[in-house]
Order: C-alpha cells, then structure tokens, then sequence
C-alpha cells in the first residue's frame, strides 16, 4: 500500500470507477471529489455494500474500486477477499476509504492487493492525488 | 465509570475535540471549538416557536477490544448547513430528509472512527450503521452504563457527544468482521 503523491502531468486516460460506501453522502462527496479532480472520469458506479458491489463487478467493467470498510451485509474486507486472486480482477485498483485507519485494520488490508488507504475524513484534494496517480498508471 | 481507554477526564475531552476538529475542518470546512454544557442546554430549551431548532441525534455501536455506544445530538439547521458543504448544495434549504439523515449518522461514524482510531492506533474497531432519530436531546445512558458527555461547537453551534462503554451493538446489527 501507498499514500497517495501529488499530480503527475502526463497524459491521462480515462478511468472507470465503482465507489462502495453504506452512506449516499458519502458516496456523493467521493464522486463530487472526483469531479473536481479535472481527470478523464468515464463511469462512476455505485454500491451500498459489498454484495452489491459483487453484482455491479460481475456485469461491468471496472477500472478502480474505492471502497469503506464498515458496511451492513458485505464488509469492504470480505468484499476484497471475495474478488482477490480472480484474473477478471486481476488489474483492477483497489482503494480503501475508511474512518478506520488503525494499524491491525491495514495489516488485515495487506495482501488483498490494496493499493492506496485513505483515511476518512479527507481534503478533495487527496482524491485528485489518487485519481492522478491511477490514470498516469495505466 | 472507569473508560477503558486509559485517559484523563482532559485527554478524553481534548482527543474528542481533536478528532471533530479534524472532521470539520477536513470534510466539512467548518471549525470545530470546546464549549459548555451550559450553552448545550440553553440551546436545546429553547422552545421552536422562538427560534429554537429541532435536533437530531445519530448513533453508532464500536466493537473491538473494548465495546461501547457513540452518540451524536447537533442543532438541525448547524445540520443542514454542515451536509450542504459536505455534499456542495448551494443551499441547507435543497437538503431533502433522507440525505439529512443519511449525513448526520455518517458524520457520527466519521467522528467515533476518528476519535477511535486515534486513541486506539493499534486496533481495528467494527462500527455498526448509524440509527438517526429526531427530538429534544436526552441524556442517554443508565445506572449501569453512564455516559460520558462531552460539550463542544462546530461553527459556533453547540453539539454533544456521549460515550458509553461496555454496550453491545443490537444483535440485528452484529458483524464478524469490520
């Protein structure tokens, strides 16, 4: 896992992304973040919980998936077990969203292929800095 | 009632007011100060009619090493204003209900994460899903599991926060895993 860096100026491309939170407001807030980052968004998808976001995985192409942790019926880490290993999945981006920053909680997200944790609350601008850094990557 | 997070009745105070601080400031370009019972009170008597602000008050379970309940109770408007700059509505009046609440319970969740996470770096906490409700605050808790409140401001508008520990989350909103 990496913290986010700051804006790298090459040339984007765009990206689809799938944001899972339990919180409409939140999942507006992220999407409104993204928004503001100036980046080459292309699909935003939404899910309330993991399960959801199985479904939404199973029928769509997803390029970054940023997802909380604490959420009813499918936790954020049983939804990065359930897709970890499968080649559909395989390049997909994995970013956390959580309130939850502690240190057993990011030893539990190692090895699930988490690349960025983002420590609620966040400014928009760390947004950008992820968003960047994914679209320079690919 | 002892906390079994080993702080004084100041750190306790100062950590809360450090992670709302951080949350208001963060997410909600808002400020966050330490205040007075007094004032909380003084706000919440203040009859509807003249004024006064209906209130909610969102709650949320944490277990982990040690269990307990986080409650929130902030005005409506102070509300309505915070959820406007959280979600970019151009003004509290466009927020609808839903969103309302959907907002304050995520704003507990954010502070009880925060405050946990802070105080307790080394260990992961689930959190159940915020229950909001409307009404006049109460003082929540019981003989057997006494609050511990906390008075602060965000924007100049009282909150309070209550803590009490050695409560279990409702069994319908257990989880294995956080």
């Amino acid at each position: 896992m990496t913290e986010p860096s700051s804006v790298n100026a090459q040339t984007p491309t765009s990206l689809n992304i799938l944001i899972v939170d339990d919180s409409a407001m939140m999942r507006t807030m992220i999407k409104r973040a993204a928004a503001l980052t100036g980046l080459p968004i292309g699909q935003i998808y939404e899910a309330a919980d993991g399960l959801q976001a199985l479904a939404v995985l199973q029928q769509q192409h997803v390029d970054a998936l940023f997802t909380d942790i604490n959420m009813p019926v499918m936790t954020g880490i049983e939804l990065l077990q359930q897709i970890a290993g499968h080649e559909r999945w395989q390049h997909m981006v994995r970013v956390i969203i959580s309130t939850d920053g502690s240190v057993a909680r990011r030893d539990e997200a190692d090895g699930l292929d988490v690349r960025f944790y983002v420590e609620k609350p966040f400014r928009p601008e760390v947004m950008r800095d992820v968003l960047s850094d994914l679209t320079v990557a690919r | 009632m002892c906390s079994p997070i080993s702080l004084s009745p100041a750190e306790y105070h100062d950590t809360l007011l450090a992670a709302v601080s951080e949350v208001a400031e963060n997410s909600l370009f808002a400020f966050a100060d330490a205040s007075e019972q007094a004032a909380f009170e003084a706000a919440a008597a203040a009859p509807l009619t003249d004024g006064g602000s209906d209130w909610l008050s969102a709650c949320v379970h944490f277990s982990g090493p040690v269990a307990g309940r986080f409650e929130l109770t902030v005005p409506e408007p102070l509300a309505r204003h915070l959820c406007a700059s959280f979600s970019g509505a151009e003004a509290p009046d466009e927020i609808n209900e839903a969103d309302l609440v959907d907002f304050t319970g995520e704003l507990s969740n954010m502070m009880c994460g925060t405050w946990l996470t802070r105080t307790r770096r080394q260990d992961a906490f689930s959190l159940t899903p915020p229950a909001v409700h409307r009404g006049a605050p109460q003082i929540p808790g019981s003989e057997d599991a006494a609050s511990e409140l906390c008075y602060l401001s965000i924007d100049e508008a009282p909150i309070r926060l209550a803590v009490q520990w050695g409560i279990a989350p409702p069994p319908s909103q257990e989880r294995a895993d956080g």
